[in-house]
């Protein structure tokens, strides 16, 4: 479950306050599959950024499966997104110049667990996304539909429980953007909580869609 | 360790091959700075004190008003009867001004008796030529200088009182006994006394004999007690000296060096402070799917650490190479001086590990301290620029 | 003066400590002045960031302080070559009033910074860095005596003169005399070495009964009497000589470095131990009495070798 209450978030640019995000609340129960969507700069990302506990609000309270995020030190912050967030980005942000291996590995760094479960899980996503004859490849030159997968067997590698996509589609063919939705309607079977930030029309009236949530000016619209 | 974090900082290093050669290339010059002057210093003090070994037990010499003056013979008298004492033998020797460029040669006079002057001259000691003959042995450096001037075969020297002598030159000393031999004349002592003014009941300095070292320092308190113009010095003494010279040098060096140091402090943490767009994206996707601040700083630091190691072991044998294979060219006129028959001696290896560590603490350390404050930055940036 | 490679690479790494040491002087500052972490303004936000900053400058000091603190040992070792009279470094200590201060002083240091390394991660176990205010005062103590340190190191080598003649430990770790060395020296060995191994047993007791306070307190009483003992009764059976009384000596390489070993046992024996006083946890417990159960028997085994090899004591 995610937990807004009275959410704000300010930022202070060349000595002017921008206010991204004003007395949000907000519930999500777990399972839930909801889209937010919005014009550009009304506040998306900046909801996902605190959903995730990358960063904190200013005021008010961000609770997300029962921990009061908002409150956590950055180890605990970073040990919160370890276990419990997995991150799709636009354009995927995967590390191009690095294999498929060594991008699966990230995630799993600051577990330091032993070599042979390390490898174990690797292999169990890349089975799973049926990118195995790629996982020594250079992840640039894979095609657009492999480097999607890789990205979301990234953000799955550790099996959150809950799934934040922003933009997740902006820059993809109509081909993989299916694709992508048919992985999240997977996810809603697994019970995985849901939120994508998006303007894509695509999303706004899918069947396993729950909620779609307006954001406007940095306040939920009713 | 987590060695997980090893591979993420080798990947990340290859990311900006530039920057990270630039900073890989300062540490190696100043590592092999360091290094080459260190290793070059080392050897030298160790030849010396190699050659300090040769030295007799005491030295008494005649100094007033700091000046050193011919020694009396009958001052060897009272010494002998000193307990302790084995022997007490005069020497002659000297320094010649050559040439009007002030090239300076050393006199050394022998007798068939002389056993003192080390092994350097055992071969000279041997043969009986050089008296028999009336000849000089020359070293190395002083038959160079001969030569350019066309005297081959013979030496002429000119005495104090205007007389000129000239002796044929018999033999000249090894060039593996440089060290000891490189500006030396060595002939007949009555011959040595013309060259250099000093009259037979005279000597340059005595040396000692003293078969018990531990009786060596009572004996040489003994000596100076005679008269205050009896200058009295033990080997341990001049191996004191010696040690002193090269710790003065090589920490003069280090304080000028710090000036290097501070180049490399203040250049690496420029270099590595400006973030690439590339490295900003990657250290916000990492923080995103779960790593810490406290994880990038330590992948920042392993970074480090490759580079380091590869720039301090680098450095190192680079510098072996150039002290002790090619003999460290230009750098060993800081120890010897510019005079034209100064030792060109074979720079040899001496183990010493307390170098390297010497080394390695004054570089190393001045580069991460660099890296601190760029690898904390990188680390704390905040990350929502990637998220849009 | 004494210019000398070690001796000015020792000050030159020990003024960039205390350089780097400053930046995290002023953060701690900050911390003390404006830290709450219920606040959310953009001014906390900037203090929890910064803290890594300190973080990260006192581990690199530790980790190099460490080194350094061996190096400075070895420095002095190495100049009891040049002074005359001097046969390991408790000449050299000696040579300036400086000397005994500033070793003193290098001692206490190591165990504070090691026990800001410490609160540090016990801070950051915790998800609200309930130890933030407690480490950034303890570190503004700690940047004090490390600046009075350096002050003391420049003033030793500054007053050091290399033509003096310096004593040597027989002179300094002597029976007779009236300082408060001698005296000790002077007790009966049976004294020595039950006092060492009565508070042994003690700390045992208290290992075995999680008497955590008692723990503490008895390991902060163990490093005077371990050294003392050491001195006065385990070290001549190193040095096989009765009348041998030096703790530098067994740094030498006649006695397999030893030393080195010793005393860096004995150090996380102790830290650990005090450290388990303050945060209460077995596992410091457990390594602490690991630590000094290593050392007491390292020392004892030079006696028991001894009257093994001879069937006899050393007097
Ligand atoms: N780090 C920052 N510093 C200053 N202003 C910021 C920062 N991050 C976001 N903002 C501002 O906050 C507002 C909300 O930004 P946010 O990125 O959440 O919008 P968005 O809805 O995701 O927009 P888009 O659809 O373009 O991605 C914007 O006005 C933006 O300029
Ligand atoms: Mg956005």
């Amino acid at each position: 479950m995610i937990e807004l209450k009275d959410v704000s978030k300010k930022f202070v640019q060349q000595n002017r306050e921008i206010v991204a995000l004003e007395s949000v609340s907000l519930k999500i129960q777990t399972g839930e599959v909801v889209v937010i969507k919005g014009r550009s700069g009304s506040g998306k990302s900046t909801l996902l950024s605190l959903m995730a506990a990358l960063a904190k609000p200013t005021s008010g309270e961000v609770i997300v499966q029962n921990e009061r995020i908002s409150r956590l030190s950055d180890d605990f912050a970073a040990a919160f997104r370890l276990r419990h967030i997995g991150f799709i980005f636009q354009r995927y942000n995967l590390f191009e110049q690095m294999s498929v291996f060594e991008n699966l590995l990230a995630p799993l760094v600051p577990l330091n667990l032993p070599a042979k479960e390390t490898k174990e899980r690797i292999k169990r996503v890349l089975e799973r996304f049926f990118i195995e004859e790629k996982a020594e490849a250079k992840v640039r030159v894979l095609s657009g539909g492999e480097q999607q997968r890789v990205a979301i067997a990234r953000s799955l590698i550790n099996d959150p429980s809950v799934i934040l996509a922003d933009e997740p589609t902006a820059n993809l063919d109509a081909a993989l953007a299916k694709e992508f939705i048919s992985v999240l309607k997977g996810l809603k079977d697994k019970k995985r909580t849901i939120v994508v930030a998006t303007h894509d029309p695509l999303f706004f009236n899918l069947d396993f869609v729950d909620r779609v949530i307006e954001m406007e000016g940095g306040r939920v619209c009713l | 360790m987590n060695f997980y974090l090893l591979d993420f900082a080798i990947a990340s290093l290859l990311l900006e091959k530039r920057k990270n050669l630039f900073v890989f290339s300062m540490l190696f010059l100043v590592v092999f700075l360091a290094g080459s002057f260190l290793f070059t210093a080392s050897s030298m003090r160790q030849m010396t004190l190699h050659a300090a070994d040769a030295l007799p037990e005491i030295v008494v010499q005649k100094r007033v008003g700091g000046r050193l003056y011919p020694i009396s013979m009958e001052t060897i008298l009272p010494i002998v009867e000193i307990e302790g004492v084995a022997s007490v033998t005069p020497r002659v020797w000297g320094t010649y001004t050559f040439d009007a460029q002030g090239t300076l040669f050393s006199v050394v006079g022998v007798d068939r008796y002389d056993y003192l002057y080390g092994d350097s001259l055992a071969s000279v000691r041997k043969s009986d030529k050089i008296i028999q003959g009336n000849g000089v042995a020359v070293g190395e450096g002083v038959y160079r200088v001969l030569k350019s001037r066309f005297f081959t075969k013979e030496v002429h020297l000119l005495s104090p009182k205007g007389e000129m002598l000239i002796m044929p030159i018999v033999t000249v000393f090894p060039k593996s006994t440089a060290l000891f031999t490189n500006d030396l004349l060595v002939m007949d002592v009555q011959k040595a006394r013309k060259v250099l003014g000093i009259s037979k009941d005279e000597a340059s300095d005595l040396l000692v004999d003293v078969p018990n070292p531990d009786e060596v320092d009572t004996i040489a308190q003994k000596i100076s007690l005679l008269s205050p113009v009896l200058h009295v010095r033990t080997k341990e003494q001049i191996r004191t000296v010696y040690e002193e010279m090269f710790d003065y040098r090589s920490g003069v060096f280090l304080l000028l060096f710090t000036i290097v140091l501070a180049t490399l402090f203040f250049l690496t943490s420029e270099r590595l402070s400006g973030l690439s767009h590339a490295q900003r994206k990657e250290i916000a996707v990492l923080k995103a799917i779960g790593w810490s601040i406290r994880n990038i700083i330590s992948v920042k630091f392993y970074e480090g650490f490759f580079i380091a190691s590869f720039a301090y072991f680098g450095g190192v044998a680079a510098a072996f190479f150039y002290v002790y294979v090619l003999q460290a060219p230009l750098l060993r006129f800081v120890f010897s001086g510019f005079s034209t028959v100064r030792p060109p001696l074979e720079l040899t290896f001496f183990p010493d590990w307390s170098l390297l560590l010497l080394l390695f603490l004054i570089t190393v350390p001045v580069y991460f301290a660099a890296l601190i404050i760029p690898a904390w930055r990188a680390a704390v940036e905040d990350v929502d620029e990637v998220l849009r | 003066m004494l210019v000398n490679p070690f001796v000015i690479a020792n000050l030159l790494l020990e003024s960039l400590l205390l350089a780097l040491a400053f930046i995290a002087f002023v953060v701690s500052l900050q911390v003390l002045m404006w830290w709450d972490f219920s606040k959310n303004d953009t001014l906390q936000y900037r203090l929890q960031k910064r803290i890594y900053l300190v973080s990260t400058i006192a581990k690199y000091i530790l980790s190099l302080k460490i080194a350094l603190f061996l190096f400075f040992i070895y420095t002095l070792d190495h100049l009891s070559l040049v002074l005359h009279g001097a046969m390991c470094a408790v000449g050299v200590v000696d040579a300036s009033s400086y000397g005994k201060p500033l070793l003193f002083l290098k001692i206490i240091n190591l165990y504070l910074f090691a026990f800001w390394i410490v609160l540090n991660e016990e801070d950051y176990r915790h998800a609200e860095l309930p130890y933030t205010k407690l480490k950034s005062f303890l570190f503004l103590t700690v940047y004090l005596l490390f600046g009075i340190e350096l002050f003391l190191e420049y003033s030793y080598f500054a007053d050091i003169d290399p033509m003096s003649l310096v004593s040597c430990c027989g002179a300094v770790f002597s029976k007779s005399g009236e300082t408060v060395l001698a005296a000790l020296l002077q007790l009966p060995n049976s004294l020595l070495y039950g006092s060492f191994y009565a508070l042994f047993l003690m700390l045992a007791g208290a290992f075995v009964f999680r008497l955590y306070a008692f723990y503490a307190a008895f390991s902060a009483l163990f490093i005077p009497v371990a050294l003392f003992t050491l001195i006065g009764y385990f070290g001549t059976y190193i040095y096989e000589l009765p009348t041998h009384h030096c703790p530098f000596c067994l740094l030498q390489k006649e006695y397999g470095y030893i030393g080195y070993i010793l005393y860096t046992v004995l150090f996380f024996g102790t830290f650990y131990g005090m450290l388990s006083g303050f945060f209460r946890k077995q596992n410091y417990l457990k390594r602490s009495f690991s630590f000094l159960l290593i050392y007491t028997l390292l020392v004892s085994f030079y006696p028991l070798w001894y009257y093994m090899q001879n069937g006899k004591w050393l007097y």
